[in-house]
């Protein structure tokens, strides 16, 4: 009868954290705070945003929505009309998704991203978006 | 091989798919969210585990997993969700049945590499579905994720394997 517990399972389990921490470590001292936004649609990058200037863009079917149509209005039912909409927001250097319409919202319930390769991805809508340093 | 009849085999299957699909469902019910994508506690692998320990069957392990995953995906889920979860359910059936053949960890241990190798499975996946490398940067978080709910399963699955599983 196999055992429940035994040594070399804590030695597996102290070895995954130790090794998570240490991934976690180097991949924070590496990272740096970004300069600017990509947006990057079903593998093709589309759009960029300075990190720097408040932004409020909204994404449907692969692309950015004009900022004088109807459906930035405040008033949320006018988005009913757009079908897989993420909206990304930009706003004291960081970089959210504030609304979407995918089914699960991973993607809004993401905390603001902004340091270098940190990203936010919508899997359903095939949509992300990235934090890159300058001349990347 | 195993000694149980074919239909006593296939009907037992049936029952963990069921069972497993039961589990996924109320996972489903409590929103859980950390801000992090592909954070679960993937309560359906308890099943998994004790599939694999208590009918000491690579091959039904295997059954179970993937009935179970086509029947969740395809119930609330989607075409891109199945390969996601298809992907991680493989790679954490394979990891773990290694390592039961090998007999160096105990069910806990599988359990947790099972956890891990799942979330890696679908970090994988997601890289190559958004042709994008930056998603590495989630490999801690989902290392330290999958030791959790690895640790769940496998206390939970050893404890009903010690419990209910009294043959040989």
């Amino acid at each position: 009868m196999k055992k429940l517990v035994n040594k070399k399972d804590i030695i597996l389990i102290i070895s995954l954290l130790i090794i998570a921490a240490f991934l976690f470590f180097v991949i924070r001292v590496l990272s740096d705070p970004g300069t600017s936004v990509i947006v990057r649609i079903d593998g093709n990058d589309i759009a960029s945003y300075p990190l720097d200037k408040d932004t409020t863009v909204i994404f449907s079917n692969g692309k950015a929505i004009d900022p004088s149509d109807e459906s930035f209005d405040p008033d949320s039912l006018k988005r009913k009309n757009l079908s897989d909409y993420n909206m990304l927001q930009i706003v004291n250097g960081e970089a959210s998704v504030i609304e979407a319409d995918c089914p699960d919202k991973i993607c809004v319930h993401h905390n603001p991203i902004s340091n270098d390769g940190e990203s936010i991805i919508c899997l359903p809508h095939k949509f992300s978006v990235h934090i890159q340093e300058e001349g990347e | 091989m195993s000694k149980k009849s074919l239909s006593r085999r296939i009907a037992m299957i049936a029952v963990y798919v069921a069972l497993a699909f039961i589990f996924s469902y109320i996972e489903a019910l409590f929103p859980f969210s950390l801000g992090i994508p592909g954070v679960k506690l993937g309560l359906a692998n308890i099943i998994t585990v004790y599939v694999l320990y208590s009918t000491k069957s690579v091959r039904d392990t295997f059954v179970v997993i993937i009935l179970r995953i086509l029947l969740t995906a395809l119930t609330f889920g989607n075409l891109s969700i199945m390969i996601y979860s298809m992907a991680g359910g493989i790679l954490s059936a394979l990891v773990m049945s290694i390592l039961y053949k090998v007999n160096i960890f105990g069910i806990l241990g599988v359990s947790v590499a099972g956890g891990v190798s799942h979330n890696i499975g679908q970090l994988i996946v997601a890289a190559i579905m958004l042709e994008t490398k930056e998603i590495t940067y989630y490999i801690p978080v989902l290392i330290i994720a999958g030791v959790i709910a690895g640790l769940i399963v496998g206390t939970v699955a050893g404890i009903c394997v010690k419990r209910i599983h009294k043959r040989k």
